[in-house]
């Protein structure tokens, strides 16, 4: 289980860069979608002081998938796909 | 080995439902835990029922005062003060027990303020604080839907909980929504002297209730001056230096309006973004899964009110599945939640009450039923206080049992009682009518209907 204190936005936003350039998406609109991700998790994240790993992953992948389902859809089964 | 648990029952969500299950506890002698992120109370007592109630009592009694010079009684000098009437509001809610937890730490519930966030199965966060129980009851209510309407970021708009806030009526109100909600708003403020502009997709007003109380509506809120704008769908709300802007679509044309204020009466969705997944509880977007006795996907972990979703939404509701969960929870009881006879209630003037099914819902089912639609101007009453705009509708299947009614009357609700207990207990139209009804009352409508259906 996390704190808050140790979510990391960097952390995150670095994660969804990776998927993002698996995908070959263009440098500059992966860095703006990662940027929203973690600003709609650290929105998320505000009334709540204990979280699970699991309800990070969960809130980033529904902000994601509004933004680029594909990028989605890796972000959710990275530890599926080879 | 035994677990051991800080509570036997944590009841997250103060409202109707979690109140009334954390006393029915308490009171069986349970170890509980009540969690409230917002107002102690619910929004029953702090944004919808009482609130609205206090408010609205005082401006039908105006709006009768100033129609009643044909009783004799003059008008001329008649006004209001929305402070003073503000003060009414927070005088009954402050007796209703608004935002109080006093009586829960009275019977001894441990009352915690704070977002509650499941961390699994039987561990729950408030705040940086871990607690565990033996059992739970989910009663979170429902939060605002996300209407796919475009707002600007510093554009400021109304809820139905924030309306309540506002120390002066706007001058125009444009109100998007002519549900329950935003047709009590809208004849609320037309009462005021607000220019209203009421807007809904669907073709009239109402669209829950069936065809005809749309159309006495229409008319009320005709003369009212309260501008319907039917089939009409807000794109966006936008603003400029002199005023805000609403634009909406309406004949496949977009139209704009400016008005002071925007009220969005558009609906509301369980609120169920607080980690069910990681306790195991199956939900949707429709609200969480429950079982008859309020079980949840997780045998420990209950859930009442708002949050199961469901057609109609209420206090009685909530405290129905409340107690149903409640009885399952403490003496196994083998009860199963049983929403026959359950009133739904719009505070306009007249007030709506729909019981049971309504004539669209037979419709949608193809259900072959027998109706009857009395006029409240069939009344002795109707005369003596000169009132006329209503009727009482009544459903019968083949069977010729009572399946549903509506009524629109000074007195709906009180009147909806008796047609809930017929139809609770599949009664007839003739076991109604051959009931004797106070003549020069409003009841004597509801004996007529029968009458005619026996």
């Amino acid at each position: 289980m996390k704190k808050p204190h140790n979510y990391s936005s960097q952390a995150l936003k670095k994660e969804i860069l990776i998927h993002a350039r698996s995908l070959r998406l263009a440098p500059k609109w992966a860095e703006t979608i990662a940027e929203k991700t973690a600003t709609a998790v650290e929105a998320w994240i505000r009334d709540r002081e204990i979280v699970t790993e699991a309800d990070i992953r969960r809130t980033a992948h529904k902000t994601l998938k509004k933004l680029h389902p594909d990028l989605a859809f890796v972000y959710k089964n990275y530890d599926k796909i080879i | 080995m035994k677990l051991k648990f800080n509570y036997d029952l944590i009841a997250i969500g103060s409202g109707a439902a979690g109140s009334a299950a954390a006393l029915m506890a308490t009171g069986a002698g349970l170890r509980v835990a009540l969690v409230e992120a917002d107002k102690w109370g619910g929004s029953a007592i702090n944004y919808s029922d009482v609130p609205f109630s206090a408010l609205f009592h005082a401006t039908h009694l105006l709006d009768q005062s100033i129609t009643g010079a044909k009783f004799g009684i003059s008008s001329t000098n008649l006004r209001y003060n929305y402070p003073t009437l503000n003060n009414w509001k927070n005088i009954a809610m402050r007796r209703a027990g608004a935002d109080s937890k006093k009586s829960f730490e009275n019977a001894g519930i441990t009352c915690l303020h704070g977002f509650a966030h499941f961390l699994s199965p039987y561990e729950i966060s408030v705040g940086p604080q871990r607690i565990s129980a033996k059992k739970f009851l989910i009663a979170t209510g429902s939060e605002m839907i996300d209407t796919g309407i475009k707002i600007p970021e510093n554009l400021s708009y109304l809820t139905p909980d924030s309306i309540l806030q506002l120390v002066r009526p706007p001058k125009t109100l444009f109100i998007a929504g002519a549900g329950s909600t935003g047709c009590e708003l809208a004849q609320y403020f037309a009462e005021l002297g607000t220019k209203v502009l009421i807007a809904d997709i669907a073709g009239r007003l109402l669209p829950r209730e069936d065809e005809e109380v749309g159309q006495v509506f229409d008319d009320i809120f005709n003369r009212l001056g309260i501008k319907v704008l039917t089939q009409s769908r807000v794109v966006s709300l936008e603003k400029d230096s002199i005023s805000k802007k609403v634009v909406f679509l309406r004949g496949g044309q977009e139209k704009s309006v400016r008005i002071d204020e925007i009220l969005l009466c558009t609906g509301s969705t369980p609120a169920t973004d607080f980690g069910l997944e990681n306790a195991g509880v199956k939900f949707t977007n429709t609200g969480i899964k429950v079982e008859k006795n309020m079980q949840t996907s997780v045998k420990h972990i209950y859930a009442a009110g708002d949050v199961i979703g469901g057609t109609d939404s209420s206090t009685e509701k909530s405290v129905l599945e409340s107690g149903i969960a409640m009885s399952h929870m403490i003496n196994h009881s083998k009860e199963v939640v049983n929403y026959s006879g359950l009133t739904r209630i719009t505070r306009t003037w007249p007030s709506i009450a729909t019981i049971g099914a309504t004539e669209d819902d037979c419709l949608r089912h193809d259900r072959k039923v027998k109706k009857v639609i009395v006029p409240l101007a069939t009344a002795q009453v109707s005369n003596t206080s000169d009132f006329r705009d209503g009727f009482v509708k009544i459903i019968t299947d083949r069977s010729n049992k009572i399946i549903g009614a509506t009524i629109i009357a000074p007195q709906a609700g009180i009147m909806a009682q008796e047609l809930a207990l017929a139809i609770r207990y599949e009664m007839t139209p003739r076991d109604i009518a051959n009931t004797p009804h106070i003549a020069s009352d409003w009841g004597e409508v509801i004996r007529i209907a029968c009458r005619r259906l026996a």
